[in-house]
């Protein structure tokens, strides 16, 4: 059994979770916000750019708050996070990059402040969610855990 | 260059002094993107590629710091 603390932010009243990001030859410090309303992860455009990721395999039309977006799939994605005997746990799951449909600049600029998003698809390899934000105790448990470097 | 296990918990520590301070950065920098590395602000901008420049000139690796965006206090984000 593993469990990985996540971390839940009063100011900005979202549940946040540190992780390293990391495609084949590069990686980058990074954070995620659990967002179990979204059925994907989703990857930012700021965070694809530092990683150098292509936008070039099409994946769905999303639409998010009134505006669509294209998706860009990356298959080759791993998400590193630390549980909480410092024991590295390691998650390959295909992300998606929003892209707005007419590259407008601010257009691109409102996908900069975009969080990366920790969707449901990532529950699904076997995560259980507590999570009691009074008392600020919110963490993913995982049994039958093997992935471990 | 720091082990997965170095830059990961940097990046909790990180994140814990932005939550734990977000009101006061929220302040001094709203609309801005930040990039954090050992509980400091080390550089900050108005979009990704202006806020990487500046953290080439500073000699930073881009890949070691947390990039967090600052939110407007009028702004409430809702996925």
């Amino acid at each position: 059994m593993i469990k990985i603390n996540l971390f839940f932010d009063q100011n900005l009243k979202s549940i946040k979770l540190p992780a390293i990001l990391k495609i084949p030859h590069k990686r980058i410090s990074s954070d995620f916000v659990l967002d179990t309303g979204s059925p994907h992860t989703i990857l930012n455009y700021s965070d694809s750019i530092r990683l150098g990721i292509p936008h070039t395999a099409k994946g769905e039309i999303i639409r998010i708050g009134g505006k669509i977006y294209q998706s860009y799939i990356f298959n080759k994605f791993e998400i590193l996070l630390k549980a909480t005997n410092n024991q590295i746990v390691t998650e390959i799951i295909p992300i998606r990059i929003l892209k707005p449909h007419n590259l407008k600049i601010n257009e691109i600029e409102e996908l900069d402040n975009f969080p990366n998003l920790l969707g449901l698809d990532f529950l699904e390899k076997g995560y259980n969610l507590f999570c009691d934000i009074n008392s600020n105790k919110i963490y993913f448990e995982k049994e039958n855990f093997s992935n471990i470097n | 260059m720091l082990t997965d296990l170095e830059l990961l918990m940097d990046s909790e520590e990180n994140l814990q002094w932005f939550q734990e301070n977000s009101k006061e950065i929220q302040e001094q920098f709203t609309n801005k993107i930040i990039a954090i590395k050992n509980k400091k602000i080390v550089a900050s901008a108005d979009n990704i590629n202006e806020l990487l420049r500046v953290l080439k000139d500073k000699n930073i690796d881009p890949s070691e710091v947390l990039i967090e965006p600052v939110y407007s206090k009028k702004e409430i984000i809702i996925l």
